[in-house]
């Protein structure tokens, strides 16, 4: 897949996000005017729910301006091989980042984070499978996918494995001279891209 | 009156129809790959031909898992635990056959093309944590409907034994006697994977589908294989798919026995037992596999006097990577000692014992992963009183020499083009090659 195509992608998540705004912030007209005291636990709940899109625009934002920038190099952001699990301690903070976008917004909790982080982590790494086929070379593979988590050796073929959270295993295997000779793409799971 | 050369033909013509009812064989099922998240080069050469990773994969009883599951009741105990998405799997092959001097006994039956030859639905996969299963059903250009084809269900765990020694425990159900077994020197997964290539078989070779059975395996360290089964035939007062016996039944005319159908008496045990290592690049594995079978002597009965088939094999394989490419060689050597108790019983009390015996050495050589080059030779033998007590191509000796080449434009489609030449066909050297065939076949699985 070319980066102008996960462009489309990214920007048609976008939309799809954008779509949801107004759904979810209008509520249906009541036939009866509620009080305010019963509105106001709602429209809490609407405000947070609102915060947290607006934290999801910015997290996709950021990730649509890095694939941007990695320009038509086919050189990929670091890619998402994850079981070693990520400390939300480590992560960027998107807390703040969200926080000077929107004070009231209360912030998402570090493994509420985490996850976010995790999927569109992976619905990148899915994006670079799809540009893997036979004859590739290993060094082409390990730029696209990065390191692979185990190594196992089948005869003459070389088999590099990659686990995903959310979406399973994919694996990618080389013959005797380096290039791809049989690959198998992760995506079996549910990818959830809000 | 046929005359003899068009009575071999005939039955050589009827063995070649027979044989393709069940030349298929897939051990190749694209949802292992889904399954796994494993490419189809961990666990085949090409396909049909397993690795060591799939025969590891087969020998865990389908298991390995990395799709998402439902779940029930505790994370780590849970209540049930299967896939999200079943295992399901399709195979279609289409064929064209054309055997030389099929016109002259027959006008218009030289060429014979089948769309399908065989289309094929599996479940194959886990079904839960360490129970999994290969069931496929079946249609054929000469079936009406769908039937149950080769299946098997299997439970696998590990086991460490002795200082930190590996052991693989297993139990194993399925409707083919050798199905389980995890090499392809043996009948049920061995070359020829697909054709019409006919030769004569011990009878425990020809018991796909007529029998039902469990027992249990085991693999000692990845080295040491062992396995016992028990079958029984299939169905209540009489078998649902009778064997042909050729013992069994006599021709009025000829006063010979002329093949008629059998059940199979009791239960029949199978044994297998191998080892295998690696040296070097190289792989070996050397084996052994046997069943007892007897069969009623009348086509519909389920008592009285059986004869008995009690049949000893040999196996081996060998597998050595060059460069990209690959070769494989396997070899298997099948002994068939025949007690012809109720023969004597209502034939003939004169009649001794006979024997059977057929050779099978055949290779791969793989160019890389898309182009693969294979030969066999195939030879059967029986005694000369089996010769001369059976009717015409039955048991009398078949030489055979296969050659074919296959391409894989994808993994999961083989395209190839097989030439069978037979030096003695039936017991006849005479015109055998009119049963040479040219055999064009397209898989597909997926």
């Amino acid at each position: 897949m070319t980066k102008s195509v996960r462009t489309v992608l990214a920007a048609t998540s976008l939309a799809a996000l954008l779509a949801t705004l107004p759904a979810r912030a209008v509520e249906p007209p009541s036939t009866v005017a509620p009080s305010a005291a019963t509105l106001a636990p709602e429209l809490a709940q609407l405000r947070g729910q609102i915060a947290q899109l607006r934290q999801t625009l910015e997290l996709l934002d950021q990730r649509l301006q890095q694939m941007q920038r990695a320009g038509p190099t086919g050189v990929a952001p670091p890619l998402a091989v994850v079981p070693p699990a990520t400390s939300p301690a480590a992560q960027p903070s998107l807390g703040s980042t969200a926080a000077a976008a929107a004070p009231a917004a209360p912030a998402l909790d570090p493994h509420e984070q985490a996850v976010l982080q995790q999927q569109v982590r992976t619905a990148d790494a899915l994006s670079a499978w799809q540009e893997l086929h036979n004859g590739m070379r290993l060094e082409e593979v390990r730029r696209l996918l990065g390191e692979p988590q185990s190594i196992i050796t089948v005869g003459n073929r070389t088999g590099w494995i990659y686990t995903y959270r959310n979406a399973g295993k994919g694996s990618v295997f080389f013959g005797a001279d380096g290039t791809v000779v049989s690959l198998m793409s992760p995506g079996q799971g549910t990818l959830h891209l809000y | 009156m046929l005359s003899k050369a068009k009575m071999y033909r005939g039955a050589g013509f009827l063995l070649a129809a027979l044989a393709s009812l069940c030349s298929a064989n897939a051990s190749a099922v694209p949802s292992f790959a889904r399954q796994t998240g494993m490419a189809c080069a961990a666990c085949h050469t090409v396909f049909p031909e397993l690795t060591a990773f799939g025969r590891q994969f087969k020998l865990n009883g389908y298991t390995m898992q990395s799709t998402p599951q439902v779940m029930n009741g505790d994370e780590k105990n849970p209540s049930v635990q299967i896939s999200a998405i079943a295992p399901l799997s399709v195979m279609f092959q289409a064929s064209y056959t054309d055997t030389k001097g099929a016109d002259k006994a027959q006008p218009g039956t030289r060429a014979n093309l089948q769309f399908p030859q065989q289309f094929s639905l599996f479940y194959a996969g886990e079904i839960t944590p360490h129970i999994g299963a290969f069931l496929q059903v079946t249609h054929t250009d000469s079936s009406s409907g769908f039937g149950m084809d080769n299946s098997e269900i299997r439970y696998a765990d590990h086991f460490t034994v002795g200082d930190k020694k590996d052991l693989i425990f297993g139990v194993v159900a399925n409707n083919n006697p050798g199905m389980s077994d995890v090499w392809q020197a043996t009948p049920v997964w061995g070359y020829p994977f697909a054709g019409p290539a006919s030769y004569e078989k011990p009878i425990s070779w020809r018991l796909g589908q007529s029998v039902g059975g469990a027992g249990v395996y085991a693999s000692y360290e990845d080295t040491i294989y062992a396995e016992l089964n028990l079958y029984k035939a299939m169905g209540s007062g009489g078998q649902d798919t009778p064997l042909t016996d050729p013992f069994n039944g006599v021709d009025p005319a000829t006063g010979k026995p002329n093949g008629f159908v059998s059940n199979v008496a009791g239960w029949a045990p199978y044994w297998r037992l191998a080892y295998q290592s690696t040296f070097g690049d190289n792989y070996l594995e050397v084996g052994t596999f046997g069943m007892n079978t007897r069969l009623y002597a009348t086509g519909t009965g389920t008592s009285g006097p059986t004869n008995n088939y009690r049949d000893l094999a040999i196996d081996a394989q060998f597998e050595r990577p060059i460069g990209n490419d690959s070769v494989v060689v396997r070899a298997v050597y099948a002994r068939e000692s025949i007690g012809l108790d109720a023969y004597r019983q209502s034939v003939d009390p004169a009649q001794g014992n006979q024997s059977f015996r057929t050779i099978n050495v055949n290779g791969s050589y793989h160019f890389g992963a898309n182009r693969s080059l294979q030969l066999a030779y195939i030879t059967t033998s029986g005694d000369a009183s089996n010769v001369a007590a059976l009717t015409a191509g039955l048991r009398s000796g078949t030489h055979a020499l296969v050659a074919e080449g296959a391409y894989y434009p994808w993994e999961n489609v083989r395209l190839s083009l097989q030439y069978t030449a037979y030096s003695k066909f039936g017991g006849v050297s005479d015109n055998a090659s009119d049963n040479n065939t040219i055999y064009a076949l397209a898989w597909f699985v997926f």
